[in-house]
């Protein structure tokens, strides 16, 4: 069994590393309070993004867009704690938008080509991680959320909520679903 | 317990996510678009200073901060080329001057003349990104089936896909002239949506003079050449066969003040991609 670290992964790792936001006090100036920010989770805030929407260029956009609102909001914000729900709720839906306009044009994109076969562990291995991830990409929107929060992000199903703006009730069943859906998708990949 | 498809799910998220590498330029670009120059000069973290003070200085100053121009300069350019400016604000536009090539040589002129040029329409609706980009190519390509397409953010600007018969020619850059949503776009430079033609930095010449115009091309598409300056707009070159591609080079003088270069290829089914530099 695999097991990965919370701080390992994207968000909760990178919070850490700045210590002036694990503090609840002093108010931070808007342009302090993007550099921070940045510095502890851009990387991390790029990587969700890019998972949601697959294009690594679009995702970087949608996170300085973020910044950039957050900025914007900072004196409503108050919290530094919670300008990084903010951004990553902001994220969210900025992907979600763009997602949108990009499932417009891929309609009239070429199908891809069939995955190569390789007799290479590793490369079964990578070629096995691929089917997941386009699987994933083919759930629901708010299905996918879900397991990307969950899953790659390692927010509790609170958390995911508040980012989502759903109940946690709806984490739960939205997530249930989208990891049967994966498992119908992968195991009919594995029929033919 | 973690069950085997959730364990799956978090490698393969983990390796896909780790594929990504955001570019080293994030903080600028957001900064760019949060911009209040005194207090970020003195408030940027000294980690992220220590490293990037000299090209941020670069960057901002020149479009060379477009990533399909950054072709690598070819031999001597670089060391004849004086050092470009910091960036200077401009006072009560909220954005720091730059060079531009449409339809004003710099931000600040935009920033002083359009107001102006936009009540007269002398140029347009310069509100509008898509016009404006539209209006720029076709100034030196001609009206005729040009079309706006994809926009994305850019930067602290825009950039729009132009297309010309359906096809993408050129990727158009642009910035406000000051803060606001009804400030006037202007063009900060283009470039080829395949990468196909690029033009290295051209040095400033404030007098006018002999300057050596570089690129790279890609293919055997026949390249045209020309120099704008302000209030002229002339075709100073027109080279032929540039041979099988790769780099080269065009011997130009340049007029007094000259603003920008432009050079674009056609192919046989007409202009395949169009790029343009600002001069200095």
């Amino acid at each position: 069994m695999t097991t990965v670290a919370a701080g390992q992964l994207g968000l909760a790792a990178e919070t850490t590393t700045v210590p002036v936001l694990s503090r609840p006090a002093p108010r931070l100036a808007a342009d302090d309070a993007v550099t921070a920010l940045y510095l502890a989770h851009y990387r991390g805030l790029v990587r969700l993004a890019a998972l949601l929407l697959d294009d690594a260029g679009a995702a970087e956009e949608v996170v300085q867009d973020a910044y950039v609102r957050m900025h914007g909001s900072w004196r409503r914000i108050r919290d530094p704690q919670a300008a990084v729900g903010y951004l990553r709720t902001t994220v969210l839906n900025l992907a979600r938008s763009r997602l949108r306009h990009q499932q417009v044009a891929r309609r009239h994109a070429p199908a891809p080509l069939p995955d190569a076969p390789s007799a290479e562990q590793g490369a079964l291995d990578l070629l096995e991680q691929r089917r997941v991830v386009t699987a994933l990409r083919a759930l629901p929107e708010r299905q996918r959320e879900c397991l990307v929060l969950r899953y790659y992000a390692d927010l509790s199903e609170a958390e995911i909520a508040a980012a989502m703006g759903i109940s946690p009730g709806a984490v739960k069943s939205h997530a249930s679903r989208g990891m049967a859906a994966l498992r119908a998708a992968l195991e009919a990949h594995r029929a033919h | 317990m973690p069950t085997e498809l959730e364990e799956l799910l978090r490698r393969s998220l983990r390796t896909e996510a780790d594929q990504v590498e955001p570019a080293s330029d994030g903080l600028r670009r957001i900064r760019e678009r949060t911009v209040r120059p005194s207090r970020w000069r003195w408030r940027m973290p000294a980690l992220v200073l220590a490293g990037a003070t000299a090209v941020v200085a670069a960057l901002a100053a020149a479009p060379s901060v477009l990533p399909s121009l950054t072709a690598p300069p070819a031999a001597g350019t670089s060391a004849a080329a004086p050092p470009s400016p910091g960036p200077t604000p401009i006072p009560g536009a909220g954005v720091n001057d730059m060079r531009t090539v449409w339809p004003y040589a710099t931000r600040a002129d935009g920033f002083r003349d359009a107001p102006a040029d936009q009540d007269a329409g002398t140029y347009g609706d310069l509100t509008k990104p898509d016009q404006v980009a539209l209006r720029f190519v076709a100034s030196y390509l001609g009206a005729g089936s040009l079309t706006a397409g994809s926009r994305g953010a850019h930067l602290a600007g825009i950039r729009i896909e132009v297309s010309r018969g359906g096809t993408p020619v050129s990727l158009v850059y642009l910035v406000r002239v000051r803060v606001g949503d009804d400030a006037p776009y202007v063009v900060v430079d283009a470039a080829a949506p395949d990468g196909s033609l690029a033009l290295d930095r051209i040095p400033a010449t404030p007098s006018g003079g002999p300057v050596t115009v570089r690129g790279t091309l890609a293919g055997t598409a026949r390249l045209d050449v020309r120099v704008r300056a302000p209030g002229s707009d002339v075709s100073l070159s027109r080279a032929g066969e540039p041979g099988q591609g790769g780099a080269w080079s065009e011997d130009l003088t340049l007029p007094a003040g000259a603003a920008a270069v432009t050079a674009w290829t056609t192919g046989p089914g007409g202009v395949t991609a169009f790029v343009s530099r600002p001069v200095g």
